[in-house]
């Protein structure tokens, strides 16, 4: 951000002047340092991720005298979904809302209108709307894959594994083999098949993985061999798939997870070297800086906890998860990680939400927040070897 | 459609961590400052450069960076673009007007998520604002997630309000915190309220007329004294003002609530049946009661506003007390207005014969045609 500017001299004014306006920031809450007039013309204020695709789109864009048509539109929402969940940035999300809404404003829309709207509005943690969307799409079109796939992904974030398999089972008809293998094989390893479901993926060889699916499969089956206890593994799986997709915030994340559960933080430094502007990275950022005691790992907590304060102030609840793991593993204040990880846990239930929650639920020696996670566990069959003394959690015993 | 959509096969993935790693949403922050005295506001409205961009098309070069000197370059689009989406509007007096708003200076500054635009403005209005109302639909087209947080400041005071495309205005205080202040303002807002209220003032005239004359068989004949006449005056004042703080007070604590449309035909229909009873009276001792009964209808009247203000707690009990003062010390100037030329001229026979019937007659109209066209308006505001 600031201290990426031109020239060393520039850099280290902007970084000190970056630290003074966050420490403002972490005071005042909005703007940080007081206005100024840049000096130099040339002084870089922001930069336009994506400029060579915004570019591109920019084709279709609709004007006054030219609406578009619903094709060209949906091209143009998917082009934006896609540099959005390139650059993790809901602005994205927000222009294809926009670009679809002459069509959401219809009596009917279409139904891939249906589909593409229902896909921002998952990004948005806006989970109830987009399913009652999907609803209608699958009703109108019961072989859109996308739309089966996208309703699964859904449930099984809710931690609704029934209502995701018959979501995923849809897909075998809907699209391809692997596909519906991966949307089963992850559903199925969250609800007492693990090994099994795991066994499956092992057995799709790199060569049937198309390039735009490498990704995905690749770090679901990452996932699964973390929770088998298989790290090595999931390693191998995490870099293959960054190998093909380096800038992936996702694939990042879910490695600098693996590496700072390995206590391998100097690693994350080296990953996540220019991310501090994701707020989701800047915190892995922070937790590893401080376990190093990295120079400037204040700065990054100090980036991260205004940027928390600011989706505070402004009724964002979406990045409940990431403020427990940050109030637990930056702030040490167990007692509101807890509070953050319970609220995350009513909205989603994926391996990284069980684990901070259990995290806060023993860090706190809350009976009852333990009680309520043993007894989801045993429900849901869900396994997962990295649980901290996952004994523990089931049965709500001493540490 | 196949390609794309296992391409989005990633785009699913990242489900939970979409939020894990995600950006804060479109914001832009805008301060208005009200002057303690005065009717220029300061204004600062800080716009993500990038959602500058986006909308306008700062990049000129195309290179992905945008640089002071492009956004200078853009700074008369950037005015034009921003407060053709924001509207001002000061309200008092019983007046409302939109204050134009001047572009001062173009600025920088940082932001959790990055540099914004800053634009410091001037919203020149024609009246000191008791209330500002502020519609803002900035980006809301290209981005429907977009918000604008407001925050108002007056005196000592901070008021806020997020703005979406769910919730595109707001009507806030504007007066000071300062409760002597406060306190007058709302007295003086009842003032012209009850003024320039001519539903109101003509409701007090077919009450206030026929005070100074008493009707007999003879139609209306003079009253003997001043003393009988202010008290026949006194005794109607009294059940009106009653009435109207009743039901204000009742409307504005939100105990009662009813639709405009027949607060406002309601008070249409006391003023006619007011103005034909003084035609052909059909109660004329006891006219404090009719005072009374139509009271009631306009105290929602004056209720409405200051419904919309949503105050609370001091500031409630305080507009409550201050509006009502107000309105009763309208009241009285138009009484005293009235009362001695209507009793130096109720001998006349042009007061009881011509004055009296041609009034009610032209009042009850005006009344008729209010309440016709309130029946039926589309719009009340």
């Amino acid at each position: 951000m600031t201290g990426v500017t031109t020239g060393n001299g520039r850099a280290y004014g902007g970084t000190r002047r970056a630290l003074a306006s966050l420490l403002l920031a972490v005071v005042a809450g909005a703007a940080l340092a007081s206005p100024y007039r840049p000096r130099d013309d040339g002084e870089v204020l922001a930069r336009v991720p994506a400029r060579a695709e915004l570019g591109r789109l920019e084709a279709l864009r609709p004007s006054r005298a030219r609406p578009l048509a619903v094709g060209a539109a949906l091209a143009l929402a998917r082009g934006y979904i896609e540099i959005g969940r390139h650059e993790s940035d809901p602005r994205f999300i927000g222009y294809a809302q926009a670009t679809l809404a002459p069509w959401m404003v219809q009596p009917n829309p279409q139904e891939p209108v249906l589909v593409v709207q229902a896909i921002t509005l998952q990004f948005l943690h806006r989970f109830d709307e987009s399913l009652s969307l999907l609803d209608r799409a699958v009703a109108l079109a019961p072989l859109d894959g996308q739309a089966w796939l996208t309703r699964a992904s859904i449930l099984e974030l809710r931690g609704d594994y029934a209502g995701a398999r018959k979501s995923c089972a849809r897909l075998v008809r809907a699209t391809d083999e692997v596909t519906a293998l991966t949307c089963l094989g992850s559903v199925d390893s969250r609800s007492g098949r693990l090994a099994s479901s795991y066994a499956a993926l092992r057995g799709l060889t790199d060569s049937r993985l198309l390039p735009e699916m490498r990704g995905w499969v690749l770090s679901i089956r990452a996932e699964m061999a973390e929770r088998l206890g298989e790290d090595r593994r999931a390693e191998a799986d995490l870099r293959l798939a960054l190998s093909s997709a380096p800038d992936d915030p996702y694939l990042k994340a879910s490695y600098a997870d693996l590496l700072l559960r390995l206590d391998r933080p100097r690693e994350v430094l080296a990953l996540l070297a220019s991310s501090e502007a994701q707020d989701g990275l800047l915190l892995r950022l922070a937790i590893a800086g401080r376990r190093v005691g990295a120079p400037e790992a204040t700065r990054w907590a100090q980036m991260y906890a205004a940027r928390v304060q600011a989706a505070a102030r402004d009724g964002d609840g979406t990045h409940r998860r990431e403020e427990a793991m940050y109030l637990l593993d930056v702030v040490g204040d167990a007692q509101a990680a807890l509070r953050a990880a319970a609220a995350n846990w009513v909205v989603q239930r994926e391996p990284a939400d069980v684990r901070v929650y259990a995290r806060a639920a023993l860090a706190t020696r809350s009976g009852t927040d333990r009680a309520v996670i043993g007894a989801w566990l045993a429900s849901s069959h869900f396994e997962d070897s990295t649980l901290p003394a996952a004994a523990a959690v089931v049965t709500g015993g001493a540490l | 459609m196949k390609t794309w959509a296992l391409a989005m096969l990633g785009a699913l993935l990242s489900l939970g961590a979409g939020a894990a790693s995600a950006h804060k949403q479109s914001d832009s922050y805008l301060k208005l400052t009200v002057p303690h005295e005065g009717t220029v506001l300061g204004g600062q409205w800080d716009i993500a450069i990038r959602d500058l961009d986006f909308a306008l098309g700062l990049d000129a070069n195309r290179d992905g960076a945008i640089t002071w000197g492009e956004l200078r370059a853009g700074e008369a689009r950037i005015a034009e673009y921003a407060f053709s989406h924001l509207s001002i509007e000061a309200l008092g007096r019983g007046d409302r007007e939109v204050c134009p708003v001047r572009l001062t200076e173009l600025l920088v500054d940082e932001h959790v998520d990055g540099r914004y635009a800053v634009l410091r403005f001037s919203v020149s209005c024609a009246l000191a604002p008791v209330e500002l109302n502020v519609k803002y639909s900035l980006l809301f087209e290209i981005d429907p997630t977009h918000r604008g947080l407001l925050e108002v400041s007056s005196g000592g005071r901070e008021q806020a309000q997020v703005l979406s495309q769910e919730i595109p205005s707001v009507t806030l205080n504007a007066d000071s915190p300062d409760r002597g202040q406060q306190l007058r303002a709302f007295v003086v807002e009842g003032i012209w309220h009850i003024l320039k209220g001519f539903d109101h003032i003509l409701f007090l005239l077919t009450l206030l007329v026929p005070a100074v004359v008493l009707y007999g068989s003879g139609g209306w004949q003079p009253r003997a004294s001043l003393r009988e006449a202010a008290i026949d005056v006194l005794k109607v004042v009294t059940a009106f003002t009653v009435a109207h703080s009743l039901t204000l007070s009742l409307a504005v604590l939100g105990f009662v609530h009813l639709p405009s449309r027949w607060v406002e035909c309601g008070i249409a229909l006391t003023v006619m049946l007011g103005a034909l009873n003084n035609l052909r009276p059909v109660i004329s001792e006891r006219r404090w009661a009719v005072a009374f009964v139509f009271g009631l209808v306009h105290g929602f009247g004056f209720a409405a506003i200051l419904a919309d203000l949503g105050l609370r707690g001091v500031d409630l009990a305080l507009s409550l007390v201050g509006f009502n003062a107000g309105v009763e010390v309208g009241q009285l100037a138009i009484v005293a207005a009235v009362l001695p030329v209507a009793f130096m001229l109720r001998h006349t026979y042009a007061y009881r014969r011509a004055f009296m019937p041609v009034g009610a007659v032209a009042i009850s109209l005006i009344a008729a045609y209010w309440f016709l066209a309130r029946l039926t308006s589309t719009n009340l505001g």
